[in-house]
């Protein structure tokens, strides 16, 4: 009688733990599918039948392999290898997938793919919870060609008011007075500061939406800090600051995108020499520090207001908005360089002292075998 | 048919932006010192490289109807145009795009908003690059 009684309520606990479970599968926001090792489906919800657009009998008659995009099934392949070969080690991923619905159209998904495993440890079958984000992938492709578009429809009327006022500016058009070509050479100077800033806000949408491109490959810093400090001299001179590049006693490598290190010196060189009095000098060293590659810019200005030290890095960071629109900043040429560093795997930051000037450093990693050459330049002018 | 200058001296500039075209052919013609002719389509510029004896074609890439790459490929297919050489003078210039030009077989690429006082030695700049590279 005692094991009757105690067997009924074991079957009644079951019986309601398998309903809790029934009830939060079907109910489930997210499309949950448990699938065997060989890839057929043995149970799936609600949702995901809706997310894929079959029944469920037609969904349980078909496995992984008929609904996962075929360029995704090589990256799933791994996943599944992975586990064959170590059954016993922990498993469980997170990964952007393109699943294909019945119709043949792509649903975009973020799935979390688990191990149900039997008594002794063994995985039985995958447990995968999916989210569609189809919409979200919308929104961020039509977000991404409004930002294309927009660059290209600002430069396009950028261009022919560059042209003009470049060439009015220049004497190209015959000479003019003195007080026409001092407003020609105003426009000229501020419509490429917003060139300047139209490039850089690209940049920091890129960034943020993790889509700028970087090809690392190992380049000699010395070369390319030549290169960026080649590319400043122009405003140097104007501001009356003399650039010095102090390079290392041997060549020292990094992985780095070669374009976009050159962009960072630019952005800390450019920075060093609007906060640079005439008549001083803004030292660019590559040097090698405890096995890692550092390249310090030194300026001998004012210095950075403690006030201001912890807002350094982030957009539109102005110590002192005035004195930064009469040198044409951005306001974004920090923030997008530590962005480009730390994509590196490298650090970025400075030393500062009222009056005596200031240091921005960065730190790359791994720098100590020998480089190969940098790559040559893409002929792209500046 | 390109007669092969030995200088670069004439080029054919292809806009569809005729404010564009003014600006820059004013640049290269009073700055660079080039003769300039100007198409406004991909199809006029095929018509004036067949007659037009040019050294070297810069060409717009965001262009109604036949844009720079499909130019770039007809100017290539066509006997009289096969060896010009091309700078694409573009605003798409992200590094993937500038690598795309050039894998095509750009000798140059120049970034909208061009430079106008400078723009004329950069395009003898990459004039000479690609002498040098034959």
């Amino acid at each position: 009688v005692h094991d009757i009684t105690r067997r009924k309520a074991l079957e009644r606990s079951m019986r309601r733990s398998e309903a809790l479970f029934r009830a939060t599968f079907d109910q489930a926001l997210l499309g949950i599918v448990h699938t065997d090792l060989e890839g057929r489906f043995i149970r799936v919800n609600r949702r995901a039948c809706e997310q894929l657009g079959y029944t469920e009998d037609e969904l349980l008659a078909l496995g992984y392999l008929e609904v996962t995009h075929p360029e995704d099934l090589t990256e799933s392949a791994a996943h599944h290898q992975r586990l064959l070969a170590h059954p016993k080690e922990p498993f469980e991923y997170q990964v952007t997938r393109r699943y294909l619905r019945k119709d043949g159209s792509v649903l975009w998904a973020l799935a979390s793919v688990g191990v149900i495993r039997d008594d002794d440890g063994m995985p039985e079958f995958f447990l995968t919870m999916v989210q569609d984000i189809t919409e979200l992938k919308k929104v961020e492709e039509m977000k991404n060609e409004f930002v294309s578009t927009v660059s290209h429809e600002l430069r396009s009327p950028l261009t022919s008011i560059r042209g003009s006022l470049g060439l009015l500016a220049g004497g190209a058009a015959g000479p003019l007075p003195k007080a026409a070509h001092d407003l020609a050479v105003i426009g000229e100077r501020n419509c490429e500061r917003l060139i300047r800033l139209v490039n850089d806000i690209l940049d920091t949408e890129r960034m943020e939406a993790g889509r700028m491109r970087f090809e690392l490959q190992r380049s000699d810093l010395g070369s390319l800090a030549a290169r960026a400090i080649e590319a400043m001299q122009g405003y140097a001179l104007g501001r009356k600051v003399e650039l010095r590049l102090l390079a290392p006693a041997r060549p020292l490598a990094a992985e780095v995108d070669p374009d976009r290190f050159i962009q960072v010196l630019t952005n800390l060189v450019s920075n060093a020499v609007k906060f640079s009095p005439p008549a001083s000098r803004v030292e660019i060293a590559v040097l090698e520090h405890d096995g890692n590659a550092r390249i310090e810019v030194r300026d001998h200005g004012p210095g950075i207001p403690d006030e201001f030290r912890d807002r350094v890095f982030q957009r539109f960071a102005q110590a002192d908005a005035s004195s930064t629109r009469a040198a044409g900043g951005t306001g974004l040429g920090l923030y997008i360089a530590k962005g480009i560093v730390e994509r590196f795997g490298g650090t970025i930051g400075f030393e500062t002292a009222a009056g005596r000037g200031t240091t921005f450093h960065v730190e790359l990693p791994g720098t100590t075998t020998a480089p190969a050459l940098a790559a040559p330049r893409l002929a792209v002018s500046a | 048919m390109n007669s092969g200058h030995a200088e670069l001296r004439r080029i054919l500039l292809v806009d569809d932006e005729e404010e564009v075209r003014l600006v820059a052919k004013m640049a290269l013609e009073t700055v660079g010192g080039f003769e300039v002719g100007e198409a406004a389509s991909g199809a006029d510029a095929l018509a004036a490289a067949r007659s037009g004896d040019f050294d070297l074609v810069l060409l717009d890439v965001m262009m109604p109807a036949m844009d720079g790459l499909a130019t770039f490929d007809a100017l290539r297919a066509s006997q009289a145009s096969r060896d010009l050489p091309v700078v694409f003078m573009t605003a798409k210039v992200q590094p993937s795009e500038v690598r795309a030009y050039l894998a095509r077989g750009a000798i140059g690429v120049i970034p909208k908003p061009f430079s106008p006082m400078e723009v004329s030695g950069e395009v003898r700049r990459l004039w000479a690059n690609r002498e040098a590279k034959l």
